[in-house]
């Protein structure tokens, strides 16, 4: 509702009671149930039309304003999961419960990669200035489940050197380097023929991956090398290592690159309180780089090769949780509906999918559940949801579990 | 450590993390402290048995992995350390500047070309799956 979900409903009939019609039941989490009342909270923030079709944004987010054109957002997307590990967890891996893999586990899994220099599976990490210490993130969000582990994501550093240990030591020629390998493969190699276990042989591509790593990442990484306009473009931070303005540079080179998947993390959303001074930052934060990622793949001819996915996972309550002030109010956590964005990679530009009410609490208008997005995700990228199965457990599981349809209103 | 996943220490941890990436083997490979532990290993070992490279190699494996390496290892570490000996000071690898790294200083009047290969044939060993891998 501050950013993408116009109600001005909720700002005319500011602090009345949310009525039970339109809640209809929906569990509340230990933060709010406490509450006597829920004040409807309408944003502080202006809407604005923009693009050919009139899209409402708010004035958080001029830059991704700008770009309303390239983009699909889906403003009906609904979950189940109430709190942030469970549902970030079902948005990465189709369940609440941990232990599946990643999304980017199933597509290095499935499609394998291009580039055999770099990672398949890149996560980057930034923290936001909205709240600098919250919304903790764990390594199984982009990890393999019960796929190999070669398929999970590697995560780079936020700092000025993304990756540790590039170097070669002293007196060892890359030639030198060479032999130690061929011998550790060779040494691995029959350990792995006496005992047949998959995860040795995940560990001899890991240092495969590790040598080839020593060249391939201090290119990718150079972005001193970049024009001017390129740092205009994105915004000053660009050249800060560990932003989320430095990572989405970084992730429109990694593309460049042929890197399968691309994961940012920009932590620090989840405003309960005090929520308009901070989400103002956290918009701020992310804004302009994610604008100018869909515009710079653009102009390089990569975007329509590329699935740009921007979200988080889930949405905010309408009502304010604790007081609600004038200027001040805070959001509970909201399964019912939410939105992202899409752009690129062969979904339909300049589009505004599904529909909540005026209360932007329930769906009215083509209900799209995490299952359906992963779905359509897949689809964008050749793949057959269903059919993308690994046998564990004595049955096949796959990122979609046993739901999800493809949006082929959404696709080009 | 956090490469290998150890706690931030700014949050309670009650459970480590696994990953397994190739971050990690970058670690192993180059870092300074992995490549003084081998020297000083080889060191070691070279005093202990300076008169037979079988002897130096079956303790360094043994140090490493806790059994004794079978033939057909014996025989691969052996043409590791000819290949790596063979392949000191002509290009491929530097004695000096390779024994040189770290803190750890190895008694004078072990032969530095000697040393180096031993090192690398132990650093080898020290990175073997069956060595990092615990269980």
């Amino acid at each position: 509702m501050e950013l993408f979900d116009y109600k001005p409903t909720l700002i005319k009939r500011k602090g009345e009671e949310l009525p039970d019609s339109i809640r209809q039941g929906q569990r509340l989490t230990g933060m709010t149930s406490g509450q006597s009342s829920f004040p409807l909270a309408g944003s502080v923030f202006d809407f604005k039309q923009y693009g050919q079709n009139g899209t409402y944004i708010s004035d958080l987010l001029p830059y991704t304003a700008k770009m309303v054109d390239e983009l699909c957002i889906i403003k009906s997307m609904y979950t189940e999961a109430i709190n942030h590990d469970p549902a970030v967890t079902f948005f990465q891996t189709g369940s609440q419960q941990p232990g599946r893999p990643s999304m980017g586990s199933w597509l290095s899994y499935g499609l394998g990669s291009e580039n055999k220099n770099l990672p398949a599976f890149s996560v980057l990490l930034s923290r936001g200035s909205g709240r600098p210490s919250g919304q903790p993130l764990y390594t199984r969000l982009w990890g393999n489940g019960f796929l190999h582990s070669l398929h999970q994501g590697v995560q780079f550093r936020a700092a000025k050197d993304p990756v540790l240990y590039l170097n070669d030591p002293k007196g060892v020629s890359k030639e030198g380097k060479r032999a130690i390998l061929d011998k550790l493969a060779e040494m691995n190699d029959k350990q792995f023929q006496d005992f047949g276990s998959p995860e040795i042989q995940s560990g001899i591509a890991l240092y495969e991956m590790a040598y080839k790593m020593q060249t391939s990442v201090p290119d990718v990484m150079s972005t001193e090398k970049e024009p001017n306009y390129i740092y205009k473009m994105y915004g000053a931070d660009a050249k800060i290592p560990g932003t989320y303005t430095a990572n989405c540079l970084l992730a429109r080179r990694l593309a460049e690159q042929d890197v399968r998947f691309i994961q940012l993390y920009h932590m620090g959303w989840d405003q309960h309180d005090n929520l308009p001074g901070a989400i103002e930052k956290q918009a701020k934060d992310v804004d302009q780089a994610s604008a100018a990622l869909v515009a710079d793949l653009k102009q390089r001819g990569l975007l329509e090769d590329t699935l740009v996915i921007w979200g988080g996972e889930f949405g905010r309550t309408n009502y304010s949780q604790g007081l609600l002030k004038d200027t001040n109010y805070g959001r509970d956590h909201h399964p019912r509906c939410f939105t992202m964005w899409m752009a690129g990679g062969g979904i339909k530009p300049g589009v505004v999918y599904g529909e909540t009410d005026e209360f932007g609490y329930n769906i009215v208008k083509d209900p799209v559940h995490v299952h359906d997005f992963q779905a359509t995700m897949l689809h964008l990228l050749g793949i057959a949801h269903e059919k993308l199965t690994y046998k564990h457990q004595g049955r096949r599981f796959r990122l979609t579990d046993v739901e999800g349809h493809v949006l082929n209103d959404l696709l080009v | 450590m956090m490469t290998f996943d150890s706690a931030s220490r700014d949050l309670c941890s009650v459970k480590r993390q696994e990953t397994n990436t190739p971050l990690q083997a970058l670690v192993l490979l180059n870092d300074s402290q992995m490549i003084e532990a081998a020297r000083a290993l080889a060191a070691n070992t070279i005093k202990k048995f300076p008169d037979s490279i079988e002897k130096q190699i079956d303790y360094v494996f043994q140090k490493a992995t806790s059994r004794l390496p079978d033939a057909e290892e014996t025989t691969m570490l052996m043409d590791h350390y000819k290949d790596l000996l063979s392949k000191m000071d002509n290009g491929v690898f530097t004695a000096k500047e390779y024994i040189d790294i770290g803190e750890f200083k190895s008694d004078a009047g072990v032969p530095e070309k000697e040393l180096a290969s031993l090192a690398l044939v132990a650093h080898t060993v020290l990175n073997l799956d069956e060595t990092i891998t615990r269980g």
